[in-house]
């Protein structure tokens, strides 16, 4: 492994082990992402791929999927957060910032490939807020996260929240 | 022999003799290889099957681009990348492998594909990290005067490996943090620039060796967040011209140590912008040096987050007088390209609901829709290059 990539893992749990302390992402966020120094105007952000009100997981307007770009494990034998069984989480991920409707608030969403097996062929979804292209590789939904992994084979996509963005 | 015995036999024997005229043997038959299609000039190279539904097993369709047949295919194996040599005679397959099809050792490798018959000549075996990507022409590109090969890579850490044409030897791996993207100059085998997201560009000079031999980023030329450049630029002589989110024209110069861009513009007029016509799609752009016109994907009601949304129209911007010249309905187009010739023509990638994938001809000048092929040609349908 690199050593940008023992770096970014490092960084990676680093921010997992803090996630109740909002400042600190949402420092992050605003250096990461950059979403948070936009204030939450009431229009709508998703172009109508994903509904902020929307809560089932298993659809691709769920609010937590504004930057997915990827195949849901929820139809591949995992879940919204679980990879299938067989496969292996990427190393690396790409982050996305999503409204959610309910409590007005945005969250920073991870996205993370499982890895290791051929495409899974189901449920694919589509979105970009604020997604940009790959000279802004952490917020960057076109590449295949498990480069990192020794199986690099990209299988299917889960999401998890991270922390609050703003 | 009675009269009415005589002649039934004689109708009988008729008979026969009509159907062993009508049975008789076809003629023996060879299998063989049937020979491709000379190139015209309007021979489409279309990365079909690509990732993430098909993430394995990505192909590249050759296709006859006046009639819509497919002549041949060649392996793009998983997010593979591919780019025709300045002589045609080359196609450049930059992909990688695994060896138990989905699991095992990978492989990355640099496929050197006779364009004449479809079969790899030789190969450059590459370090496993090529960047495993959704495809853009921008991250395998050939240097001026054809002498080396320039491979994106990324770990995520983002380098550029520097192949050496003459021996198929890798020659050096170049450190482009935070840049992605390969631009080469168009005077210089050993310069390239990349895009960085602090809205930059970083050119790097190298010498015969692959060695580094100087960096020089230049000044801000856009705004990542606010509008971000499209990755995709189309060259027009020593210029490249990109698009953003909002529709304005960059057009960077990257032949010199330091990349230089001229006064941004828009071709998006107030009542379009009010609608909120924005560009999207993936490679949603094509120049055309023999007509001047530049051509864009489009799609109305544009927001944040709307950026690859295929092309509801395709508009036609002329490049010296900043305005469009015209536009045409599209079904989706996400891929552009244009054809090398006085009279261009225009060649689209399509995809929407109940198109899986298919290809439209146009005349460059006019817009007029030449030809379209059956919807489901492609299996999504991806990168475009004409020949």
């Amino acid at each position: 492994m690199s050593l940008f990539d023992r770096t970014a893992e490092k960084a990676s749990r680093t921010l997992a082990r803090r996630t109740s302390r909002r400042g600190v992402l949402s420092t992050l966020g605003r250096l990461f992402v950059g979403g948070a120094l936009m204030p939450l105007l009431p229009i709508d952000r998703t172009y109508g791929r994903t509904d902020p009100h929307q809560t089932d997981a298993t659809q691709c307007d769920y609010w937590k999927y504004c930057a997915m770009d990827g195949q849901l494990c929820s139809c591949c034998g995992g879940t919204g957060t679980q990879c299938p069984p067989g496969t292996e989480v990427s190393k690396v991920s790409w982050v996305g910032t999503c409204l959610n409707a309910h409590d007005g608030k945005s969250y920073l969403v991870s996205y993370s490939d499982c890895c290791g097996r051929s495409s899974c062929g189901q449920c694919y979804c589509s979105a970009n807020v604020r997604e940009r292209p790959g000279y802004e590789m952490a917020i960057h939904n076109d590449v295949n996260w498990c480069m990192a992994n020794s199986q690099s084979s990209y299988h299917c996509t889960v999401s998890v929240i991270v922390g609050v963005a703003g | 022999m009675s009269p009415r015995t005589r002649l039934a036999a004689g109708v009988a024997a008729v008979l026969a003799l009509v159907a062993r005229a009508a049975w008789a043997d076809l003629p023996i038959e060879h299998t063989g290889v049937a020979q491709l299609k000379p190139d015209n000039g309007h021979r489409l190279y279309i990365v079909d099957k690509f990732p993430p539904a098909h993430a394995i097993d990505s192909r590249i369709h050759v296709i006859d681009g006046d009639t819509f047949a497919i002549l041949g295919q060649m392996s793009n194996g998983s997010f593979g990348s591919f780019a025709i040599s300045a002589d045609h005679k080359t196609l450049f397959n930059a992909t990688t492998f695994f060896s138990r099809g989905d699991h095992g050792a990978r492989t990355d490798v640099v496929e050197y594909y006779d364009t004449s018959t479809l079969i790899p000549r030789s190969e450059t075996l590459l370090a496993p990290k090529r960047a495993m990507t959704n495809q853009y022409s921008v991250f395998l590109v050939e240097s001026a005067g054809a002498k080396y090969l320039l491979v994106q890579n990324a770990t995520p850490a983002t380098s550029v490996s520097v192949i050496d044409l003459s021996t198929k030897a890798v020659l050096s791996e170049i450190e482009t943090a935070g840049c992605f993207g390969i631009y080469a100059s168009s005077k210089l085998p050993g310069r390239f620039a990349t895009l960085c997201g602090d809205g930059t560009a970083l050119t790097v000079d190298f010498d015969t060796h692959g060695k580094e031999v100087g960096r020089r980023r230049s000044s801000t030329l856009f705004d990542p967040d606010k509008d971000a450049l499209f990755i995709t630029g189309v060259k027009m002589g020593e210029r490249t011209l990109f698009i953003s989110f909002l529709g304005n024209v960059h057009s960077i110069d990257f032949s010199g140590d330091v990349a230089k861009q001229d006064t941004p513009w828009s071709f998006i007029g107030a009542a379009d912008k009010a609608a909120r016509w924005r560009p999207g799609g993936y490679g949603n752009i094509a120049y055309s040096p023999f007509n001047g016109q530049l051509y864009v994907g489009m799609h109305p009601n544009g927001v944040e987050g709307s950026h690859k949304t295929p092309a509801e129209e395709i508009w036609k911007v002329d490049v010296a007088r900043h305005v469009v010249t015209g536009r045409v309905k599209s079904d989706g187009a996400n891929y552009l390209q244009v054809s090398k010739e006085a009279h261009p023509l225009l060649f689209s990638v399509n995809v929407k609901e109940g198109i899986q994938g298919s290809v439209t001809r146009y005349d460059g000048d006019t817009l007029k829709v030449l030809g379209t092929s059956k919807p489901d040609l492609l299996e999504g349908g991806g990168p475009i290059w004409v020949e």
